[in-house]
């Protein structure tokens, strides 16, 4: 098992590779010379030459990618050209919010997901059904920030229930700023969620081990609940840990829409502002944190099917 | 010897969204204690859906329209479900077709038996897992292998799971549906004489379900022959096969090739069971059988008694050969 959990480990390094090596090279074609963007518009031709020989940015792309991943294992992931701030602390302010948001909005899902998509397959061809899912492929489609305003306009601006924007500081207020941001990035992965656990328990549902259980006498709760859910777990926990990076897409918007102070929103403002060495680094931990999530999914994966362990054993 | 189980006109539909299919047509049965019945039909003949309505098991889209069935003095299709769940795996229990999927892939096998143990005889988890040790050993299988998962047992010993499963609350009724068509011929005789043996030390009364009349001939006391839903012969043993009553049954042993016999060619029986979704007149076997006459195609077919205890669906006097198969 630990050699296991090691071998995963090892692979998320040409993960992130991949992923660094892409964002690096889009936005060293992106247009606009950060030298430039430093100094501002007023800049002499000279003294933008001399911030870029500063920045190393004349140098070939290899060498200077070469020189980012470099930096990268030792912890730097260089300084914002905005401010001048080192960009590792600038993001990990913000990742505990993100990590928050996302986890928050995964549990929901999942929460309101199984659940939804176990009662939809039981009772499979009934209107609940059908309801069901006609409502999960609504949410499946609406864009984020929509349904992201039409939460604000009712919960905040119309009842006034909820906070529109921001976090709250104590934790009660925290709560409360986190409901909204929740729900609006929960939603279609909770209604994805449902979907695959009903498809998922119906297939379960009509395998012979599944007579055998009823033939034992056992009560229908206890049939749902040990002997289908422990098989139809295995594709919904793949499709939660590959859509959390789905998720992880969402938050940034989410965050954007409701002023939340996490590595989304600053994805997005460092975007703007071409800061680079910002951009790259908020990836990297995004992407550090979808390998994670996968990882655990897949040593989740041996505790819930044996077969897997044994297959891994050989 | 008294009847433990009797079933009444069961009627069995399928409705699919444009037809209805005709799974059991008044179906009729006893089960004495302590024998064993053998249950013959071809594949389609409805000898699953017989033996999932005994359990209540009939899923949707099929449902049990109309009959009874008896057993203790109770209709099953009248009770409760938690009283068929009390009678389920500890009165009546049923051993399914395929060993290789009737176990969950992801529960220990000692785990998987003893939760009927647990979920009728009301003792902790721990006495429980003694208890499958106990089962396990029984069907020959190592007491140790207890938690392993069922994909580290080959398909004959997963049958012996599934058989200590079925026989771990000691029911009075077991349901063996085609219980050896999975497995090779080597282990289905060990399997089948496992059953035997198991049978006599606890007197459970068995129905067994086949198609394989070689086996019934090993192992049941009584037969009954079904045919399109429909139980077209019974009777002991010797009545099925040495007097033959009914030209389907006829046709069935002439289907089995015998070593002892010079015969150039099994005599297969022309044509294919009726569509069940479509209603007929008369014998429903009349459209393959070459006896039939104009009588066989009108009105309701009753049992004939041909002699104690066996009983035809067929109107005609027998003028059939009857196979000869040794016992």
């Amino acid at each position: 098992m630990r050699k296991y959990i090691i071998k995963r480990l090892l692979w998320t390094i040409p993960v992130l590779i991949g992923a660094t090596f892409l964002v690096f090279a889009i936005l060293d074609n992106a247009p606009g010379d950060p030298a430039k963007i430093i100094l501002g518009n007023g800049a002499t031709a000279e003294a933008i030459a001399l911030k870029r020989a500063e920045l190393g940015l004349d140098d070939p792309f290899l060498i200077r990618y070469g020189r980012f991943l470099l930096n990268m294992l030792k912890g730097d992931l260089g300084t914002s050209y905005r401010n001048g701030e080192a960009v590792t602390s600038l993001i990990l302010g913000r990742l505990g919010n993100t990590v928050m948001l996302a986890a928050s909005g995964m549990i929901f899902a999942i929460i309101v997901g199984i659940p939804v998509g176990v009662i939809s397959a039981i009772k499979q061809y009934s209107l609940l059904d059908k309801a069901t899912m006609v409502l999960t492929l609504f949410f499946m489609a609406v864009p984020t920030f929509w349904l992201a305003l039409i939460l604000v306009i009712i919960f905040a601006l119309n009842l006034r229930l909820l906070p529109a924007t921001g976090m709250g500081h104590n934790f009660p207020d925290l709560v409360k700023s986190l409901i909204l941001p929740t729900v609006t990035l929960g939603f279609g992965y909770a209604a994805l969620i449902a979907r695959t656990t009903r498809s998922s328990v119906l297939e379960v549902m009509r395998q012979d081990y599944i007579d055998t259980a009823r033939s034992k006498g056992i009560t229908d709760k206890k049939v749902i609940w040990k002997h289908m859910m422990k098989n139809a777990l295995i594709p919904i926990v793949t499709v939660i840990g590959l859509n959390f990076g789905t998720l992880l897409g969402g938050s940034v918007l989410t965050e954007t829409v409701f002023s939340w102070p996490g590595v989304g929103r600053f994805v997005v403002e460092s975007i703007s502002n071409k800061d680079i060495p910002c951009v790259l680094g908020s990836i990297v931990m995004l992407s550090i944190l979808f390998t994670l999530v996968n990882l655990l999914v897949d040593i989740l994966y041996v505790y819930i099917d044996p077969r897997i362990k044994s297959g891994f054993a050989k | 010897m008294e009847d433990i189980l009797n079933i009444n006109d069961l009627v069995v539909r399928y409705h699919t969204e444009t037809d209805t299919v005709n799974a059991l047509n008044n179906i009729s049965l006893t089960l004495k204690e302590g024998e064993t019945l053998g249950l013959v039909g071809e594949t389609g003949a409805g000898k699953t859906t017989l033996a999932k309505s005994i359990m209540q098991l009939i899923a949707f889209p099929g449902k049990i329209e109309s009959g009874s069935i008896e057993y203790d003095g109770r209709n099953l299709l009248e009770l409760p479900i938690e009283e068929i769940q009390k009678i389920r795996g500890n009165d009546i229990s049923m051993i399914f077709q395929d060993p290789m999927s009737s176990l969950n892939p992801v529960i220990t096998v000692g785990d998987q038996i003893a939760e009927v143990i647990e979920t009728h005889d009301k003792c902790t988890h721990q006495e429980a897992l003694e208890k499958a040790k106990k089962m396990l050993e029984m069907v020959g299988i190592a007491p140790e292998r207890y938690k392993d998962y069922p994909h580290q047992f080959s398909g004959g010993m997963k049958q012996r799971v599934v058989i200590s499963i079925a026989l771990a609350c000691n029911p009075k009724i077991l349901i063996a549906d085609e219980p050896t068509t999975a497995l090779d011929v080597t282990i289905q005789a060990q399997v089948l004489e496992m059953m035997r043996d198991l049978r006599q030390k606890y007197n459970t009364a068995t129905i067994l379900i086949t198609h394989d009349l070689g086996i019934v001939a090993q192992m049941c006391d009584r037969v009954a022959i079904i045919y399109a839903g429909e139980i077209i012969e019974t009777g002991n043993l010797q009545d099925i096969y040495k007097h033959t009553a009914h030209p389907y049954t006829e046709g069935l042993l002439g289907s089995i090739p015998q070593i002892n016999k010079d015969v150039k060619r099994l005599t297969p029986i022309e044509g294919l069971m009726p569509d069940p979704t479509k209603t007929y007149e008369g014998c429903a076997f009349a459209e393959r059988c070459k006896y039939a006459t104009d009588a066989c195609r009108s009105g309701e077919l009753e049992f004939r008694c041909v002699s104690e205890g066996h009983y035809t669906k067929c109107i005609l006097d027998a003028p059939f050969k009857g196979g000869e198969i040794n016992e």
